[in-house]
């Protein structure tokens, strides 16, 4: 009985907890309650380990709000406009949780957990062998797509940091031409006003 | 698309009747309610597959009619086809369609159901109704854990339309046995499917419901009426459309509460159908006076809401309560009857996961954080990492099934999904406590199969962890001027918060809307990956289960 409250407890404190990624790994519980305290009422905080992945990679994490509602609402926020938290300007991504990134999950009441051992003699077991081969195969190529997905970032962190220098030294340039003189040099040079 | 692979085979296959249903019009014609074939035992409502050769997806149909003719020694059944979304493309016109769901055939015409031989039968089918229709009793978790396929819509042959309204009728069915039967588990994998006739008006079983049709094959099932799309669509291999995860449907439908109290609930349950199909005589006599008394057990209260099941239950104008406690001893007929039935049919090496004993009680030990003692683990060659388990398990669940399946105790943490983590394979983090288990474990993982409940076997490998970089590097997508940067710190360090919404006049708008741009594609990355790793797995499932049960 207790459990089956247990677990209606936390399918609620699902359904108001956001999903956020593309954190940096900088970002710590503080910064991120206070990010999404402008917009509602934090209950709680949780990274999500990524034991996958080096440190550097985004991270991801658990916003608890106080209402669905509000949770709702930032997610649909996020959604269209780019929030940034701690850098610029890869924004956050949320979305709403699912009970598969809790870990502090009950035990679903009312699951039956059954094994069967399935060996040589059963009929089946080449098949499950084929389904063993082919878990290995997806999580390789799920690997695969992730590295294609960090590589495609990397190129775009790439690109956009040159966009950026690049703008930066013109403006660089402009106001040292300003600051130096030559701007009025110039122009006393070539008869115009400035 | 002849008949299924059966007719080679009947010679040497046993064929057993069980209850007769009555004679026909012909007197050598006698009907049937049951069966048993090649050791499997069939009722009229069961699911079953037919299998054709060099058809990727057996034929799956509810047997609605059982008959053999003693003169002409032929036996038959007649069967009402559920339809696979491929087959149905044409008409599904972009519908979302569940990975595996089916389309129950409804109208009149052609198609919906066939006579075939009884011999074509290669199996029995596992399909649960998921309908919302409150007649419907809505599956538990692991009942959908379990199902070969569910179903909540219709095909009407007829007016090729798709519906996900119930009628009182359904092709050649009454609606109540299109539905759950209430506690199909307790009789392992494949159960038949008939009744729940709770709400259900006027509650006789109408056994002659159906119309004992022409001679009709599989080939003409789709054949006659659906000439030319449906039967190129049957022949085309073209993958289904949209379909959702599936694996880990995560059943946030009604659950029963099965845990403890299983057996109790079962039994009430229970019987209800099995005074529609075992007509036990006890039972019998129970269903017509049932109470559920729900302040008598906490249980029962447990799942009289959990299932949403008023106190009520309207079954023709009677009105029927159920009652557990004190009553309960007279539900044990059902109950062994359908214990006894599963366990005759289960495997014996069938296990099934409880908790492990003192499993809260280990305060007088306790551990460091998870991360290091993963890392010492590693070291030691006792950490490992499995896969394909439900992602909905808890650590502590898996601790379980290691320890049912190995003996051995350990520590487990199920890996908390992300937005990119595969929906339908589970990971867990295992340390055991020596080099010597690890190594036991996973060679029993390699040679044999351990089958998880979610139809699939549990994978193994010694775990790595990622190298550890003591330097942070530059996060990527969060850019800074290098001469910039000291000052930045410092504001940083000052701030309270750093997190704004970008306004869309400014360069980091454009560049965030690049980062929009690849979150989204990557999403679709996934989303397609995702979706064909779930067709494939479906694939070999079906596959599995055909094979098990041919056998």
């Amino acid at each position: 009985m207790g459990s089956a409250d247990e677990y209606a407890a936390f399918e609620e404190k699902v359904k108001r907890t956001m999903y956020v990624d593309n954190l940096s790994p900088s970002v710590t519980p503080p910064v991120l309650r206070s990010a999404f305290d402008q917009f509602g009422n934090v209950k709680n905080v949780q990274f999500i380990p990524n034991y996958f992945e080096p440190k550097e990679m985004p991270q991801a994490a658990l916003v608890e709000m106080e209402t669905k509602k509000q949770a709702e609402i930032i997610i649909e926020g996020l959604s269209g406009t780019p929030f940034m938290v701690s850098g610029m300007p890869r924004p956050l991504r949320a979305r709403a949780a699912e009970v598969s990134m809790f870990a502090d999950r009950p035990i679903k009441p009312g699951r039956r957990i059954e094994l069967r051992w399935v060996d040589r003699n059963d009929p089946g077991f080449a098949e499950a062998e084929k389904m063993k081969s082919l878990t290995k195969l997806h999580s390789a190529e799920a690997s695969f797509l992730l590295k294609r997905l960090r590589e495609d970032e990397a190129n775009l962190a790439k690109k956009q940091k040159e966009t950026l220098t690049a703008h930066y030294q013109k403006y660089e340039m402009i106001e040292n031409i300003l600051s130096d003189g030559t701007v009025n040099r110039l122009a006393n040079k070539y008869g115009m006003k400035f | 698309m002849g008949h299924a692979k059966a007719d080679n085979e009947s010679e040497t296959v046993e064929l057993e009747w069980g209850k007769a249903g009555g004679r026909g019009k012909n007197p050598s014609v006698k009907f049937y309610k049951s069966f048993k074939y090649d050791g499997t035992d069939y009722a009229v409502h069961d699911c079953v597959y037919l299998y054709k050769e060099g058809v990727d997806e057996p034929y799956v149909g509810k047997i609605v009619k059982i008959w053999g003719n003693e003169k002409l020694k032929v036996n038959k059944v007649k069967v009402q086809w559920f339809f696979h979304p491929k087959e149905i493309q044409y008409y599904l016109m972009g519908e979302n369609v569940k990975e595996d769901e089916l389309f129950l055939g409804s109208g009149k015409g052609l198609g919906v159901a066939n006579v075939n031989p009884l011999e074509a039968i290669a199996g029995k089918c596992n399909v649960v109704c998921i309908s919302k229709d409150s007649r419907n009793p809505q599956p538990s978790a692991e009942e959908l854990s379990k199902a070969d396929y569910v179903f909540y819509r219709t095909f009407d042959v007829d007016s090729f339309s798709i519906s996900d309204k119930w009628g009182d009728h359904v092709g050649e069915l009454e609606a109540k046995f299109v539905f759950n039967r209430i506690n199909e588990i307790s009789e392992n994998l494949s159960l038949p499917h008939v009744v729940d006739d709770r709400n259900v008006g006027g509650c006789k079983v109408n056994r002659n419901n159906s119309r004992m049709g022409s001679s009709e094959d599989p080939e003409s099932k789709a054949k006659d009426k659906f000439a030319s799309p449906i039967d190129g669509a049957r022949k085309t291999e073209d993958p289904v459309k949209e379909f959702e995860d599936v694996d880990n449907r995560p059943a946030k439908r009604t659950k029963l509460e099965l845990q403890d109290n299983e057996s109790k609930e079962i039994n009430g349950i229970s019987l209800e159908r099995n005074t529609k199909i075992c007509s036990s005589k006890d039972s019998l006599v129970l269903a017509k006076d049932l109470q559920l008394d729900s302040k008598s057990n906490h249980n029962d209260v447990a799942l009289s809401k959990k299932r949403k099941v008023d106190e009520d239950f309207e079954v023709g104008k009677t009105k029927f309560t159920m009652k557990f406690g004190d009553d309960s001893r007279s539900y044990v007929p059902s109950k062994s009857s359908s214990i006894l039935k599963s366990s005759a049919i289960e495997k014996s090496k069938k296990l099934v996961v409880t908790r492990r004993p003192n499993v809260d009680k280990n305060t007088w030990f306790k551990d460091g954080p998870w991360e290091d003692r993963m890392l010492t683990a590693q070291e030691h060659g006792t950490l490992i990492l499995l896969q394909n388990l439900d992602p909905e398990y808890t650590s502590g669940e898996v601790e379980d099934i290691i320890w049912h399946a190995f003996e051995e105790k350990c520590s487990a943490k199920m890996v908390q999904h992300t937005a990119i983590s595969s929906p339908f394979s589970g990971k867990a983090f295992v340390i055991i406590r020596s080099k010597e288990v690890v190594d036991r474990v996973l060679k029993r993982l390699l040679e044999d199969c351990l089958m998880l409940p979610n139809g699939r076997p549990l994978v193994g490998s010694r775990a790595r962890l990622p190298k550890v970089s003591e330097k942070l590097a530059n996060f990527d997508g969060h850019l800074s001027i290098d001469k910039l940067k000291h000052k930045v710190q410092r504001d940083m360090k000052e701030a309270v918060s750093t997190s704004h919404y970008s306004q869309p006049n400014t360069i980091e708008y454009e560049m965030a809307v690049d980062w929009f741009l690849l979150q989204a594609r990557s999403t679709m990355w996934w989303k397609k990956l995702h979706k064909k790793q779930a067709d494939e797995i479906k694939k070999h499932k079906a596959n599995l289960k055909s094979k098990q049960n041919a056998n």
